[in-house]
């Protein structure tokens, strides 16, 4: 009961002192606020950053809390191959960290890393939905395969996965080379997927050619097609076909498969992606020199950052600015020299880099034993299903959440157009998971779009979609991004990033073993303490404290504040002094 | 999140007539928490005479007396003996009192608690003027800053008192800073004045948005600025001797604080680089005392 006024009848009521018989509670300040000021969790721009919409904050604070499973267990709700994204992922959260503009981003990639070592597959049985009864064939096992197969069975369908190679992984397994992604990390995350209930049908290329054809998979109610990209490009030059002249995805390919090709001495490798910086690096650890031979600069190389960087530190010999034009061969048909042109930068094509162009009369030649073609890849057309549309480049057409032309077809993941990293085919297997169980349980999407959304970088959460409910979600319904500028960093202090431990380059070029070190427990707790917790309330107290009007009150660990609209001034120091934005003061209706 | 704040005692209520983002209620709040329910206060005219809220009614759960302006050291002095003749000794005594009823007009009851070393604390929460009767100046204003009485054409001229300096002249057992944007260091403060027998004073830094011409909601962001800018240093001092600076600041312009208030708008570059030399003159003679050896012997 607050307190009400006190009326006096008559002069008897009054005390014979002046002293005071009540509080002012009576006195509703309230009734002064032009301003209200509201909890309100917002988007974290870390998570905004992910193309799969991590909950990168959440897992990190159950870090901070030594709750190590748990953190994992977070991670899975979004992404089934954390121990895969925590070595591999180029990271974009890092790049969206606010903490960059304060000393440096937060080292959320090998956080995830570290999440990825304490997992706990007992705790993933009991997130599975009841049966449905309906069966869907996932066509490939890459990382958009394996995570539409995990969603797909946490939401209760039966799950076949057909695999052309003789184990499961795609591009992680054949693609990533072992010094990345080491095999038994892989094997892991694989046997997880496998734990709900997935079955794995290895060594069955579907398609015309294949060993089953898209016809004879009956009994499924949809199909996922996420075949990958596995063709590579020609080089289209003279000497093409000559002995010594491999593809960098068959290289890969082979020494995945525990092959040794004969290579001799020299190697040149073309191209500037992450397939030519994965062979360059395989081929230095099968004792031969490499060289990297790029038409444009190191600038415009689309590989990530680190990997050249780490190609060039191993000793890869990195040549800007040089396009092959022949390939020379001797008598017996084997690669002798290859024959390359200088080229130097022009205007900005299409996609933004520059393009370069050969400056005649620069030609020379080198000789080597073998070369490695590594400029793109293309997908097989013969492996999809008859009747889907393509694109120019042979893609397989699909909308926002994965749907082919065809009726029950769904696709992600490189066959479709788009980047080609792992993390965005992850997120292309999870927006199909949840396109595959609306298509099966008859729903419209527009509602359910809406539930999932993560910010506005495109990332939707899984766990969302299972809740079907914005209350008492990350982020409520906002889409508010939190930038630097929004934070009140007086509550921060300056800490340094973690530095990554790595290999020698000499014990890497022994064998494949792999080049990053994890985080201890206490160097993932230091590093945990960074995080700034954008726009999520850690219960810090400030509102609290500093309310000059006892108005905001804590419900208790865990629950939050609740403001006493009765008291509240709207004075608005609540909100200025929230380190993380995790407050909003709006204008009283009037 | 601050060790303890949710389980110490609410003893000041909602409903109180502060203007919105007043320092004030901030700093008695947090004062009590440290204090405790055993505690009387002893306010003179301020401006919490008004907040506390008018007869019959008291936004504080402990007793009041409310006194003539130049009295909180003779009144708290007078509180304590009879406490004492009851035999509740353990009964706290705080004055609290603003600047006005500590600078200028009770400067005198408090030297002679003071010098008496009665044991009271004393916490002057200084908004820098007289600020419920409509901002006059008073000897806690700062160089050059507007007041109704020192307009913008004629600012106030002269250095803003020094009373930490005043009160550890007279020796007395605990003299310290504090500040409501540091409210943990505040908190420690109140405590060890009240674990200390004697004379205590403590001098809080108490924004006032209308007086300062500042935003309701900037009033932590500008006592916090005022700290890191040197302007108010958080410090304490033990018999007069040994000084020890609290916060360590984060060496900000003072330009920053200036421009960030409108009583300062009227200000040349020439009055904020004049300002700027007097603040690190003075924080240097603070340190030069932080890094002086303390007489080794009893004052009393």
């Amino acid at each position: 009961m607050k307190q009400q006024r006190i009326t006096f009848q008559n002069v008897d009521d009054l005390p014979n002192v002046v002293v005071s018989l009540g509080t002012m509670e009576w006195n509703h300040t309230g009734s002064w606020r032009y301003l209200r000021p509201r909890h309100e969790n917002k988007v974290p721009a870390c998570s905004n950053a992910c193309p799969a919409g991590n909950d990168i904050e959440g897992f990190i604070r159950l870090i901070g809390e030594n709750r190590f499973a748990e953190a994992w267990l977070k991670l899975k709700e979004e992404n089934p191959l954390t121990r895969t994204c925590g070595r591999v992922c180029f990271h974009p959260c890092e790049a969206g960290c606010n903490r960059a503009h304060f000393d440096m981003p937060v080292s959320i990639n090998a956080l995830e890393r570290f999440a990825g070592e304490h997992a706990d597959r007992n705790l993933l049985a009991k997130t599975a939905r009841p049966a449905s009864g309906k069966q869907v064939a996932v066509i490939g096992s890459g990382p958009a395969g394996l995570t539409a197969a995990f969603y797909l069975a946490r939401l209760g369908h039966g799950v076949t996965v057909f695999e052309a190679m003789a184990e499961p992984g795609g591009v992680l397994r054949y693609g990533i080379p072992a010094h990345r992604l080491p095999r038994a990390v892989l094997d892991d995350e694989i046997a997880d997927i496998a734990s709900m209930g997935v079955t794995f049908r290895c060594g069955v290329r579907l398609g015309s050619g294949g060993d089953l054809s898209y016809a004879e998979l009956v009994g499924y109610d949809a199909v996922f097609v996420a075949i990958g990209a596995h063709e590579s490009r020609r080089l289209g030059l003279p000497g093409e076909d000559a002995k010594g002249v491999m593809s960098g995805l068959h290289l890969l390919r082979l020494v995945a498969a525990g092959t040794r090709p004969r290579l001799g001495t020299r190697v040149a490798v073309i191209g500037g992606g992450n397939t030519a910086c994965d062979a360059a690096r395989v081929l230095l650890r099968l004792g031969t020199r490499v060289g990297l031979y790029y038409r444009r600069s190191r600038a415009e190389m689309p590989a990530f950052k680190d990997e050249i960087d780490e190609a060039i530190r191993e000793g890869v010999e990195l040549h800007e600015l040089c396009a092959p034009v022949a390939i020379s061969t001797n008598a017996t048909g084997a690669v002798t020299a290859i024959r390359l042109i200088r080229m130097k930068l022009g205007e900005p094509d299409d996609s933004g880099r520059r393009q370069p162009h050969p400056i005649p009369g620069s030609e020379l030649e080198v000789p080597v034993d073998t070369v490695v073609a590594a400029i793109g890849e293309l997908a097989d057309p013969g492996a999809l299903p008859p009747g889907v549309e393509v694109t120019g480049d042979g893609s397989v057409r699909v909308d926002d959440l994965g749907r082919a032309s065809v009726e029950a077809v769904f696709s992600g993941g490189d066959v479709t157009p788009g980047p080609r990293t792992v993390v965005d085919a992850i997120a292309a297997g999870k927006r199909a998971a949840v396109a595959v169980d609306l298509y099966l349980a008859g729903a419209e999407k527009a509602e359910a779009a809406k539930v999932m959304r993560v910010g506005l970088g495109g990332g939707i959460s899984m766990s969302q979609y299972l809740e079907r409910s914005l209350a008492h979600e990350r982020y409520g319904d906002s889409e508010h991004v939190v930038t630097f500028d929004e934070l009140n960093t007086a509550y921060f202090e300056s800490q340094p990033r973690h530095r990554l431990k790595r290999l020698t380059v000499e014990s890497r070029l022994s064998g494949f073993a792999e080049v990053n070190a994890g985080l201890t427990d206490r160097e993932a707790l230091v590093e945990a303490a960074r995080c700034f917790h954008c726009g999520v309330c850690t219960e810090c107290d400030n509102c609290y404290v500093f309310c000059p009007d006892v108005a905001v009150r804590p419900l208790g660990e865990g629950k939050g504040y609740e403001i006493d609209y009765d008291y509240c001034k709207g004075c608005g120091i609540c909100v200025a002094e929230c380190p993380r934005a995790s407050m909003s003061l709006a204008g009283e209706e009037a | 999140m601050m060790t303890r704040f949710r389980e110490e005692e609410e003893l000041m209520t909602s409903g109180h007539l502060a203007c919105q983002g007043c320092g004030g209620p901030i700093a008695m709040r947090l004062a009590l928490k440290a204090l405790g329910e055993d505690t009387i206060c002893v306010i003179p005219a301020c401006c919490w005479t008004i907040i506390s809220g008018p007869f019959p009614y008291s936004a504080l759960k402990v007793p009041i007396m409310h006194t003539a302006f130049e009295t909180a050291g003779a009144a708290a002095s007078g509180v304590r003996a009879a406490l004492d003749i009851q035999g509740r000794s353990h009964t706290k005594v705080l004055a609290w009192a603003g600047d006005g009823g500590t600078f200028d007009i009770g400067l005198q009851s408090l030297s002679g608690a003071a010098e008496r070393n009665d044991d009271i604390i004393y916490i002057c929460y200084d908004n820098e003027a007289y600020m419920n009767t409509g901002v006059q100046r008073s000897s806690a204003t700062p160089d050059r800053a507007w007041t109704t009485t020192t307009p913008s054409g004629h600012p106030k001229r002269g250095p803003k008192k020094n009373i930490v300096e005043i009160m550890a002249a007279h020796k007395t057992p605990y003299v310290a800073t504090a500040s409501v944007a540091y409210p943990e260091d505040l908190m420690r403060k109140v405590r060890r004045a009240a674990e200390t027998r004697g004379t205590t004073f403590v001098h809080v830094l108490s924004p006032c948005p209308p007086g300062w011409r500042i935003d309701s909601e900037a009033s932590i962001r500008i006592a916090r600025l005022a700290t890191d800018s040197k302007v108010f240093p958080i410090y304490e001092v033990e018999n007069g001797e040994k000084y020890q600076i609290n916060v360590k600041p984060r060496d900000i312009p003072v330009a920053e604080y200036l421009k960030a208030q409108g009583r300062f708008n009227h200000l040349a570059a020439e009055d904020i680089a004049e300002i700027q030399r007097k603040i690190d003159h003075e924080w240097r003679r603070l340190m030069q005392k932080a890094m002086m050896d303390s007489y080794s012997g009893s004052h009393y």
